[in-house]
């Protein structure tokens, strides 16, 4: 069973728990969803454990998105997380900081669980789950 | 404030309304009348602030009732009950996402800087709004459950 652990940063507790939720929809609910409300709560909770994905908004207080990200690509190791970024904006100048930075992708809110899928299989790879989801099915039909 | 910025904003708010909250959505421009704007303002209602800085300044007041937030929060976050703290972050959100929207479809390049969002007392708006030396724009968001009024203030 694949079950990422996902760090989901964002100011506003009900947004952190809508994406969570659009994540499970789109095809990752037996993921470990893991919340942090700034970049500094996020830094503190990936130098500890280890995580697949951390998914960040931008606009937040006393550490920011893109001040995350740099942050995060400054070290060795925690420069490897892919980090995705979702927030309200879509300038192009915006969004080059972010790949700049090293973003592995960047999203619109709002978004659709299909767009976030299309995201994740991108930078986690297929989901193992829906496989053997997939698989099990299969297993019926003999 | 030139009718572009308006316009977008009516735009983005239709659209995440719409898109976020669930709810169908009629935004127009509200001729500015000192009553019509006390009347509208002083009735109990949150306000959520948040402004625009980088090629002069916009500063965005959103007015909603209890009611409506509670309404719009619940369509939000799929629960039925909704406590107040919980719809006031889910304002500053809409806010938030309605004002970045906004500046998405600023095609003209400015490099705008969007604030935090923050839940002002209606003490806190007059002392701003007292401040400025133009009148307002005023946008009318009317839902199925109630309406949103935008306050927009621009120095340019």
């Amino acid at each position: 069973m694949a079950k990422f652990k996902i760090v989901v940063v964002d100011d506003s507790g009900p947004m952190r728990e809508v994406i969570i939720k659009i994540i499970k929809a789109a095809g990752y609910c037996d993921s470990e969803f893991i919340k942090a409300s700034n970049g500094r709560e996020a830094i503190d909770i990936i130098a500890s454990s280890w995580v697949d994905l951390l998914v960040t908004d931008y606009n937040m207080p006393d550490m920011n998105g893109l001040d995350l990200l740099l942050e995060i690509k400054k070290d060795e190791v925690l420069s490897t997380i892919p980090v995705l970024v979702i927030t309200t904006e879509k300038r192009p100048l915006f969004i080059q900081k972010f790949i700049e930075a090293g973003a592995s992708g960047y999203l619109q809110k709002p978004f659709k669980p299909e767009e976030i899928r299309e995201k994740l299989v991108e930078i986690l790879g297929e989901n193992k789950d829906e496989l053997s989801m997939e698989k099990s099915d299969d297993d019926l039909d003999f | 404030m030139n009718s572009v910025w308006k316009n977008l904003m009516m735009t983005s708010t239709s659209e995440i309304i719409e898109s976020m909250f669930f709810s169908a959505v009629v935004c127009e421009c509200l001729n500015y009348k000192a009553d019509i704007y006390n009347r509208m303002l002083l009735a109990e209602k949150e306000c959520c602030f948040v402004d625009i800085k980088g090629k002069g300044e916009i500063d965005i007041f959103v007015f909603a009732d209890i009611l409506s937030l509670s309404d719009l929060a619940s369509s939000f976050s799929g629960k039925n009950d909704v406590e107040d703290q919980e719809s006031r972050e889910i304002f500053k959100e809409m806010i938030n996402m309605i004002a970045g929207t906004a500046l998405s479809y600023d095609s003209e390049g400015n490099n705008f800087t969007l604030g935090l969002p923050k839940i002002i007392s209606y003490e806190g708006f007059k002392k701003m709004a007292s401040l400025k030396k133009k009148t307002p724009d005023i946008i009318q968001a009317k839902m199925l459950t109630g309406e949103l009024i935008l306050v927009l203030f621009s120095d340019n």
